[in-house]
């Protein structure tokens, strides 16, 4: 009987290192992982973002150039919409 | 007189015995805790149920033929209820409090200290007379340190399905303890100091970031794990659907109505282990015994990692958020932050401990997935 757990406690032991050192290396590697992730996602910034901010960045500084309020671009915008939908 | 007997034998009162009375005297105290005390109803309920279910003499839930046998065999045997729970939870876990600080993950390793330092004691425990635990049987109750639900099943179920009432019963008592327990072994291992640090705010996770880190954790576990590619597929699936955006019916789905059908199930299942001739032994208390150590030993080993990176690091690190570490989200997380509070009423620590929770889920499935591959 005592043999038998000394050998098992042995072996519990081994699992105790070689497990934890597989958790640290696998977790640390995606750390490795995450990071590339981060750096590749701001060096290929997305498109979509600068799509959706360009049109915005535009439409409002032609709206005040052009002297025409802000009620008046909606509701011709609406009306617009409105014409499109009904062709 | 004959037929009198007949219909005497046919009452359960003819067939009683004393163990059936008091497992489903344990079947009412899990009702009880989760009606009044409100510990993880959820799962309580349809256990504590079960277990009363199970018990009845002559019903045969639990014989071949009867319903809960079924569901075990349909959903534990089989290890799909705990994996499609996993599928759920990664639908339910933003990612993105790891993402902006990746370093957390190495929180998340620690904790998993829990889990191998118990296996050695489970065995250690064979030295006392009563205990024979073979080293499958001692990874599944190591495994309660994870704080992981699902993990702790699913590993059970394939290590030592024989354990298996008593450890689930044990993992999700114990996650429902952990305001409990955790606090003072917190406010044992750190300073006042260390409690008061701030941390610096978390930037800004792009949306492409959140989609490719599912896909980038697979491919890392496909490539040196492949024993944690059920769960950890499972839960990248999940986390995939919510994050990509297209499929939000599927991963409304996932985090709601299927994970509730399944807790369901899996409630049942697990009830239907708690047999008085597989619960009512010495080994059962030493699980319970075991999970506590389990518990608190992740515990400070996440906070003393959390100590040693706040040394080495540029950057502030509240210790505090080690504790976190063992998984059981988002309890775990909620508790750093109380702590936090009562140090300094300003210092909201929550997200910060987001962060090495969420580490905590994948190091158990990965904890989980080494155990298989070596032990099972």
């Amino acid at each position: 009987m005592q043999p038998d757990v000394m050998s098992l406690l042995l072996e519990a032991g081994m699992l105790l290192l070689v497990g934890m050192s597989v958790v640290f290396l696998f977790l640390t590697l995606l750390i490795g992982a995450v990071n590339l992730i981060a750096w590749a996602c701001a060096k290929f910034p997305e498109e979509e973002l600068s799509v959706l901010n360009q049109p915005r960045n535009r439409a409002t500084p032609a709206a005040n150039q052009s002297g025409v309020s802000a009620p008046v671009v909606a509701a011709i915008t609406a009306a617009v919409d409105q014409y499109r939908r009904q062709r | 007189m004959d037929k009198l007997t007949l219909l005497w034998q046919s009452t359960s009162l003819a067939h009683f015995e004393i163990g059936q009375i008091v497992m489903m005297a344990v079947g009412c105290l899990l009702l009880f805790l989760a009606i009044v005390k409100k510990f993880e109803p959820l799962l309580l309920v349809p256990i504590g149920f079960g277990a009363i279910l199970t018990n009845i003499p002559l019903a045969g839930f639990s014989d071949p033929g009867g319903l809960l046998y079924y569901i075990y065999y349909v959903g534990i045997e089989t290890g799909v209820f705990p994996l499609l729970i996993f599928m759920g939870v990664g639908a339910m876990t933003d990612f993105s409090a790891l993402i902006a600080n990746p370093r957390m993950l190495l929180l998340g390793a620690a904790a998993q200290f829990g889990i191998f330092g118990t296996l050695f004691g489970a065995i250690a425990l064979n030295l006392v007379p009563g205990f024979e635990f073979t080293l499958k049987d001692a990874s599944a109750i190591a495994i309660i340190g994870g704080a992981d639900g699902p993990t702790a099943i699913f590993l059970a179920s394939k290590l030592a399905p024989e354990l298996l009432g008593a450890i689930a019963v044990a993992a999700y008592s114990y996650m429902a303890l952990v305001p409990i327990i955790q606090p003072p072994i917190m406010r044992l291992l750190t300073t006042e100091d260390e409690r008061n640090i701030k941390m610096a705010q978390l930037r800004v996770v792009s949306k492409r970031e959140k989609i490719i880190f599912p896909l980038a954790v697979l491919l890392a576990t496909i490539l040196f794990l492949p024993s944690a590619t059920p769960l950890v597929g499972m839960f990248c699936l999940g986390n995939l659907m919510k994050e990509s955006g297209v499929v939000d019916r599927l991963s409304n789905t996932a985090q709601n109505e299927l994970i509730n059908i399944v807790t369901i199930f899996l409630g049942l299942a697990v009830g239907s282990k708690l047999s008085a001739d597989k619960f009512l032994t010495i080994e059962t208390l030493g699980i319970l015994g075991l999970g506590a150590i389990a518990f608190s030993i992740g515990t400070a080993a996440g906070i003393l990692m959390a100590k040693a990176l706040g040394k080495l690091s540029s950057e502030k690190i509240n210790p505090l958020i080690g504790a976190a570490g063992v998984s059981a989200v988002p309890m775990a997380a909620r508790v750093v932050n109380k702590v936090g509070l009562e140090t300094n009423p300003h210092n909201f620590l929550l997200m910060h401990a987001m962060g090495p929770n969420v580490a905590g889920v994948l190091g158990s499935a990965v904890a989980a997935g080494i155990l298989l591959a070596l032990v099972g």
